[in-house]
């Protein structure tokens, strides 16, 4: 018995050497997953932002490209894309579902947690050549707690204060739309964030005076700051019994610590 | 009269009952928590899952603002009176504080069910009831309570250096009962003594010296 037991100790530097070994092994290199960067060069505006959403199967690789440029913003689904993890190389193409002329397609290399590369956009008729790079996010999109931001549109602009509370996809709270006289607290009536797309609805409404109602339904993409999902920015149709109007908003969350400033 | 007692009994319930589920979930319809005072509340995920509390400092204080909740996970925010938010505190936990000083006015108070389920919990805004400086590692300062059997006590320890790092302990005069030794800038106790008398609060510095805030509440 102890024979064995002897024999089965001197085993384990060999277990261990096996077992960490296995444990050394790197994972496999996958696209899968959020990213946000932007590009240069190309058509119409000399840098803008891109988000990717790729989902790999195998080598084939499916999701959809977002590009943001200022307030506004458009998702382009991929309509080929293919990932070949020896070479590291990744090349997919974006065609805008409004017109289905409109082409980006991206060639680049991938590491862990970033990838870049060259590009093309063709309308049909053009061709223009850029730039890109992205970095890796997180999937998650955690939107409890404080934003603060500003809203603005005509002569009107204010700061925004939204206090969120997410159930997975549901948002509740409240937003504040404050200008240097007044401070209007809105109750968000209907709140979704959308976790494949990365987008925000939020309808909110208040009652400045007793005789006035305010309507504001926000819309907007979220974005990733450092790899989290901190700050979101879109349009927002204003309405009240007076008068309509189209805004543009931002916000970034808001984080202190346990110490009172 | 029973009749008359019944029906005051019932709105009450009813009262009660219609906060629990969510009567202050915004700031408009925040509950007020007075100050020094402890108290109580309910959040749950699903359907429930903030409360909004306000309370009115007289006038500039060191204070600290703690939840003390039970299972889960549950958040808790600090704002100005324009709701401006002037400190969190979101760990892992059911428990949550948050400290500093204030110069004064009406404050509110945001806590947060983060994780599935419900939490009980109390809440407290305590101003410091007595501060102190520790003049390095040896020096021990100690304060004598009176506490009552059957009473919870809150006992918070505070300091703002990232240098000074005070201990504190809860004695009887024969033997320490409970310590704290956190290394960040808050301590806590919470006992509820089985026996009514005096007991010893000692605050001392494991290292460095600067000003602490003592804190105690009690429901």
């Amino acid at each position: 018995m102890r024979r064995w037991m002897g024999v089965s100790l001197s085993l384990l530097p060999l277990l261990f050497l096996l077992y960490g070994c296995t444990l050394l092994q790197e994972r496999p290199l996958t696209v899968n997953g959020y990213w946000q960067g932007g590009i240069q060069g190309g058509a119409e505006e000399a840098s803008r932002s891109v988000q990717l959403h790729l989902l790999q199967n195998g080598t084939d690789v499916t999701g959809w490209v977002k590009f943001i440029s200022g307030y506004s913003f458009s998702i382009w689904p991929i309509t080929s894309g293919t990932f070949d993890p020896e070479a590291r190389t990744l090349s997919i193409e974006a065609t805008n579902p409004e017109d289905q002329g409109e082409v980006y397609s991206f060639v680049g290399t991938v590491s862990r947690y970033s990838m870049s590369g060259e590009g093309t956009y063709t309308d049909g008729d053009r061709e223009e050549g850029f730039t890109w790079s992205v970095q890796r996010g997180e999937g998650y999109a955690d939107l409890n707690g404080p934003w603060e931001g500003e809203i603005s549109g005509g002569d009107f602009e204010a700061d925004l204060q939204f206090d969120l509370a997410q159930t997975v996809k549901r948002l509740e709270g409240w937003i504040n739309v404050k200008t240097e006289s007044t401070m209007v607290v809105l109750t968000i009536s209907s709140g979704e964030v959308d976790q494949e797309k990365k987008l925000v609805t939020i309808i909110a409404r208040g009652t400045p005076s007793p005789a006035k109602e305010e309507s504001y339904t926000f819309t907007g993409t979220l974005l990733l700051i450092n790899g989290e999902w901190k700050r979101m920015l879109g349009t927002c149709h204003f309405s009240s019994n007076e008068t309509e109007e189209d805004l543009i908003w931002s916000a970034t969350k808001v984080s202190k610590g346990q110490e009172i400033e | 009269m029973y009749r008359l007692l019944a029906v005051v009994l019932l709105c009450v319930a009813w009262a009660a009952a219609a906060l629990a589920s969510g009567e202050n979930d915004t700031p408009i319809g925040a509950s007020t928590v007075s100050l020094n005072g402890i108290a109580r509340g309910t959040v749950c995920k699903e359907g429930d899952p903030v409360d909004w509390w306000k309370v009115y400092i007289e006038g500039p204080t060191e204070i600290v603002v703690f939840l003390d909740g039970v299972g889960g996970d549950n958040d808790q925010y600090f704002y100005s009176h324009s709701l401006d938010l002037l400190a969190q505190s979101t760990g892992s936990g059911a428990d949550e504080v948050v400290f500093g000083g204030v110069s004064g006015g009406w404050y509110y108070i945001k806590v947060y069910r983060y994780s599935s389920g419900c939490s009980d919990y109390y809440l407290g805004v305590l101003s410091a009831d007595v501060s102190g400086y520790l003049w390095g590692a040896e020096d021990i300062d100690i304060y004598r309570i009176y506490m009552s059997a059957g009473t919870t006590y809150w006992i918070f320890l505070t300091d703002h250096s990232a240098t000074f790092n005070p201990d504190l302990f809860l004695a009887t005069s024969e033997h320490v009962i409970a310590r704290s030794n956190s290394t960040g800038n808050v301590d806590v106790i919470k006992y509820m003594p089985s026996v009514s008398g005096y007991y010893y609060i000692a605050v001392g510095s494991a290292s460095g010296s600067g000003d602490y805030w003592l804190f105690v509440g009690s429901r």
